[in-house]
């Protein structure tokens, strides 16, 4: 007895915090950002998840069970505007977007993916069962693990990706979202998540991103200095103050001369290649050294983007109460960490703010170059009675000011006139002085054949020769078109990447239900590493907590960056009138799927338009009565 | 006569390269009645760029050529690109020539039979006997035919392979006909009929006897040339294999006149000997390709496209509505009944009914499997129209010559314009493209019976007699 209850109450080495980040963007709209971190000390084994303390067990018998190395899935409705915006936390294409490692030696990877994505959906009511080999890729270059590797030969063939661009994300996949909380949503920030505040936003996505970390985060004098010193000599200037603070320490000075750029100017297309290896085996390395032991990091996010004009009670003020419709009444009490942030950076350039309560602390980080301000409220250390609210009030009304995009935006459109053959033009806008190298991801579905030798990528009227490029022809109803570029921005410049494609036409159950509301592309997917951190929310690779982007001070600190540019949706021409929603669809329908799910006894009055007299209606519910 | 074709070559060179190199040859390629999934250079060119940047274009959905069409289109596309349009002229003016002499042949072919059947004939038939004037026009109609028919100058300005498909039937047709010819000039050429001495003097005066005629008049020289050209279009496009049979009829003949055994009925051997090598021929051709393509998966991409018909883009056939409207779990039953239509289902019995013409044969099944194969385009219709010229000794016997015009032009100008409102204007929908699609189709059927039932007509009465009469009364042939 004795021993079953210490074996019981044996301490389970998990954390769990929850953080809530604030911040006003210069176009009046304000940002909100919650990420509820798990960390759990565990080895990441199948057994380790048949015992769950903090960590949802639903979703650690899926990562179990399907072999699941690094898990990324974000539900997003609206489109984040770079260009006005900055950076968010986590970038997201709109839709369901889900990207996966398997684990080494996973056998089967397609199988065990539908499988995964058919257990995913049934988690988070999303239409993930969707998902097959026809709409997945495996990247080669994007997508990156961004968690501890075990090896360095895990290639991509361990890695799916795949988006559905239509799926509308709504309070379905909040609620089971929220379930996976320890708190779920009674207690805590969770509380705060309020279906009809969050769905009435701008842009709202939730995340869920699994992966598996290095127990104490290795910090850059722990390096093991053995990292490929033959491999760095070919690094490329942009990529390589990611090692660059690293390097400092390796007593070789004759090694850091020889990766100087003019020496790197020689052959772009080979050195490329190695970077992009050094560069994810750079990380790899970054949290591979001394990694003796994991943990598995599990983060659920929600990014939410308020306007608040629409919101709006004729001024800016905003407060948690007019955010989210409640004030906060506590910390959850499994949390290690409970923090509200409030960016404060803007207070000096733009309008300023003051916040109520006066915030107990101010801290100050500086990563890429730029300088952030940071107001903390620590809500355990609060005591909190009754409802507990911030609020900022601005001294003057809203000036609109000029506002400076990021360094890289980018934006998409489709081109052509009429349904036989279009254009994909994506223009990627490069505002730094330097030139900046990128990874430019298409994913183009089976239904839009594009040809690859009308790819033309051209920047301030010349064209440029891609650096690296990757292609795989779609083929119908069994793989999308993966397009896969390595590009050298030059500096302030806008380059235009363009690409022709057909339209297809498609068998009359192709098409989906509301065919008229068009056919949705995923993003293209850009990757690079900025140079500076101008608009830039991101959270350190290494670090799990939006804290650990405060403790960083590095001055030279790389900023990886995925941008999930602006899908946008065409218009495939039904063939016919009759073969969206036919009486057969229509009969099925009712059939299979409204009448079984019918308490008994229950009386259907449907319409088609709304000018229908109410005899019309009986006449429908006797066909229907006749059906049954 | 011969500088008047010349000059038709000139002129239909010249207006193809003045359409080349105008405005319209973008609007003339992207039509979807004339670019098919299977011809359209927008495709090659494809194909040619992803084998240039070392991906496999059999990968993926967008290339649909031979290897062997893929390698020698690359090597256009990037060592020549200043001669394609050049080469495509040249090879559509080459296919009027070898059309003109296939009907030159055929001609001479008509009137040896016609003096050997003679004495068949019933006695007043005399007024449907060819005449020597009758002889001479046809093959410059028939050149005429090619080279200003638009459907074949847009196929051509477009810059479809059928321009190339088209080549190598038209070879196939005059290396069909080729052998025979020769073997009667050879044994004809003392005959004292005025008509033929009129065509083997000429033609021997012109030719001269060299050793290239004496390896055609071979048999086992026209065996090997003509079923290499038939592979090479059965490789192309699938549907010419149905050739065969008329191929191997006349190789057949040849044999047997060869043998000066006339009377004496078409041997088996022969038969076997033609379909062996055709296979030979066939099976070296796609051993080569798929050595060159680097393995098989151009197999699916080539016949696997055509015989599956997974692009459903409208064209002017009748599969593409078909299969969009169709219910999945019927579509193997339906792709295997419209392809034994496209291929097989009238082969029998027209072979059965026309084995003693077979250049008729082989003309109607060129017809009906541009009208039903998977993927037809105009350059395929415009070749057996250019065809048709070679019987206008029928063309009396004909009914419908006015209906099928009219509907040829109503189609061929309401296409384009359903089209546009259909996918441009949105003010249409697919329903009235298919319907002028299948107008079109049925013109097309209705001009092929027609032609075949006039062949019929005549032969009754060259053999009948022009009276007909049933217990007195006069009677009307009527095709049921």
């Amino acid at each position: 007895m004795p021993m079953l209850s210490l074996w019981v109450s044996a301490p389970q080495h998990d954390y769990f915090d929850e953080e809530l980040l604030l911040k006003p963007l210069p176009s009046g709209h304000v940002y909100a950002y919650f990420q509820f971190t798990t960390l759990w000390d565990v080895q990441f084994e199948a057994s380790s998840f048949q015992h769950c303390h903090l960590f949802p067990r639903a979703l650690g018998e899926i990562i179990s069970r399907y072999n699941v190395q690094e898990l990324h899935i974000s539900l997003t409705e609206g489109l984040w505007r770079h260009e006005t915006w900055g950076y968010p936390v986590h970038d997201a294409a709109p839709g369901a977007e889900l990207w996966t490692w398997f684990k080494e030696g996973t056998e089967n990877i397609d199988k065990t993916w539908k499988e995964l994505t058919g257990a995913l959906s049934g988690l988070l009511c999303v239409s993930l069962n969707f998902i097959d080999t026809s709409n997945s890729l495996n990247p080669e270059f994007t997508f990156q693990p961004t968690g501890v590797v075990s090896s360095t030969s895990v290639n991509s063939s361990y890695l799916r990706y795949a988006t559905l661009p239509r799926e509308i994300v709504c309070t379905e996949n909040l609620t089971p979202w929220k379930k996976l909380l320890p708190c779920d949503a009674k207690k805590g920030l969770s509380t705060l998540l309020n279906a009809g505040y969050i769905h009435n936003t701008n842009y709202h996505s939730l995340g869920l991103h699994m992966r598996p970390v290095c127990r104490s985060s290795p910090s850059l004098e722990e390096l093991n200095p053995e990292i490929e010193v033959g491999t760095l000599q070919h690094l490329s200037s942009s990529y390589l103050s990611l090692i660059e603070c690293a390097i400092e320490k390796i007593p070789n000075i004759d090694m850091k001369m020889s990766w100087s750029p003019v020496l790197l100017k020689v052959k772009p297309i080979s050195i490329l290649k190695v970077i992009i290896k050094t560069w994810n085996h750079g990380f790899q390395h970054l949290q591979n050294t001394n990694c003796s032991q994991m943990s598995m990091e599990l983060r659920q996010t929600v990014s939410l983007v308020y306007d608040m004009v629409i919101l709006g009670t004729g001024n800016q003020d905003w407060s948690i109460k007019k955010l989210f419709g409640i004030g906060l009444s506590g910390a959850c009490p499994l949390a290690t960490m409970s923090n509200v942030y409030i960016d404060t950076t803007l207070n000096e350039t733009g309008a300023s703010f003051q916040l109520n309560p006066i915030p107990p602390a101010v801290i100050t980080s500086i990563r890429g170059g730029y300088e952030s301000k940071f107001a903390v409220y620590d809500i355990k250390a609060l005591d909190i009675e009754g409802m507990f609210n911030i609020a900022a009030f601005y001294s003057s009304p809203r000036v609109y000011g000029v506002n400076l995009p990021p360094v890289l935006h980018a934006n998409r459109y489709i081109v052509g006139y009429g349904q036989e053959h279009g254009g994909i033009v994506t223009k990627l806008h490069n505002g730094h002085w330097k030139a900046l190298d990128i990874i430019y991801l298409e994913n183009i579905p089976w239904f839009i054949p594009i040809y690859l030798h009308t790819l033309k990528i051209v920047s301030n009227g010349m064209e440029i020769k891609p650096l690296l490029k990757r292609y795989i022809p779609g083929k119908a109803r069994t793989r999308p078109y993966y397009l896969e570029v390595v590009l050298r921005l030059p500096p302030r410049s806008m380059t235009e990447i363009s690409i022709d494609f057909d339209y297809v036409f498609l068998k009359w159950q192709e098409y989906p239900p509301d065919a008229n509301h068009g056919f949705y592309i995923g993003a293209a997917v850009i990757t690079a590493m900025l140079p500076v951190g101008r608009n830039y929310t991101g959270l350190p690779q290494d670090g799990s907590t939006i804290t650990s982007r405060k403790m960083k001070v590095l001055d030279k600190e790389q900023l990886l960056y995925m941008l999930e540019e602006l899908l946008y949706d065409s218009t495939l021409l039904s063939q016919d009138y009759y073969s969206e929603m036919n009486s057969l669809n229509h009969t099925t329908w009712l059939k299979e799927c409204l009448i079984p799910n019918l308490p008994p006894s229950s009386i259907v009055v449907q319409g088609s338009a709304l000018n229908h007299s109410v005899s019309d209606i009986f006449k429908g519910s006797a066909w229907l009565a006749e059906l049954v | 006569m011969e500088n008047l074709v010349y000059l038709e070559y000139a002129v239909a060179g010249f207006i193809r390269y003045w359409l080349l190199n105008s405005d319209y040859k973008q609007i003339i390629g992207d039509r979807v009645e004339i670019s098919t999934p299977l011809n359209s250079w927008k495709k090659v060119t494809e194909g040619a760029y992803l084998y240039n940047e070392g991906i496999n274009p059999y990968l993926g959905d967008m290339f649909h050529e031979t290897p062997l069409g893929l390698i020698i289109f690359e090597k256009m596309i990037n060592h020549i690109p200043q001669w394609i349009g050049i080469i495509f002229i040249a090879c559509d003016l080459l296919t009027a020539h070898v059309l003109y002499h296939t009907a030159q042949s055929f001609m001479t072919e008509l009137s040896s039979r016609q003096i050997r059947e003679k004495d068949k004939y019933a006695k007043d038939a005399d007024a449907l006997l060819l005449k020597q004037s009758d002889l001479l026009l046809p093959p410059v109609y028939v050149a005429s035919a090619y080279l200003f028919n638009p459907y074949i100058i847009f196929s051509c300005v477009g810059q479809t392979t059928t321009v190339f498909a088209n080549l190598c039937l038209a070879f196939t047709f005059l290396l069909m006909i080729k052998g025979l010819y020769f073997i009667i000039i050879i044994y004809y050429s003392d005959s004292t009929d005025s008509n033929l001495r009129f065509y083997s003097v000429r033609t021997l005066s012109k030719h001269d006897l060299n050793v290239m005629h004496l390896f055609l008049a071979s048999s086992l020289g026209q065996r090997v040339a003509c079923c290499c050209m038939l592979a090479l279009a059965t490789l192309q496009s699938l549907y010419p294999a149905t050739l065969l049979v008329p191929a191997s009829i006349y190789i057949a003949q040849s044999e047997r006149s060869m043998t000066l055994q006339g009377k004496q009925p078409l041997r088996a051997s022969s038969f076997v000997l033609t379909v062996l090598t055709f296979l030979a021929a066939l099976v070296l051709l796609l051993y080569v390709s798929s050595e060159l393509a680097g393995g098989w998966e151009f197999l699916h991409a080539t016949y696997g496209f055509i015989l599956n018909v997974p692009d459903l883009r409208p064209n002017i056939g009748l599969f593409w509505y078909f299969f969009t409207e169709m219910f999945e779990n019927f579509r193997l039953l339906f792709i295997c009944a419209f392809q034994i239509n496209a291929a097989l289902l009238y082969l029998v019995p027209l072979t059965l009914r026309l084995h003693g013409e077979p250049m008729l044969l082989a003309a109607s099944l060129t017809a009906l499997m541009a009208i039903f194969k998977s993927y037809p385009s105009l350059g395929d219709v415009g070749f057996y129209l250019a065809l048709l010229p070679m019987w206008k000794h029928l063309f009396n016997y004909m009914q419908q010559g006015f209906v099928v015009g009219c509907f040829f032009l109503i189609t061929s100008v309401m296409g384009p314009i359903v089209w546009h409102l259909w996918i441009y204007s949105r003010s249409a929908n697919a329903n009235f493209y298919f319907g002028v699609t299948l107008a079109f189709a049925t013109a097309q059927i209705f001009l092929v019976t027609d032609i075949l039932f006039a062949y019929i007509k005549r032969e009754f009465s060259l053999y009948h007699g022009l009276r007909r009469e049933i217990n007195g009364k006069t009677t009307k042939l009527v095709l049921e």
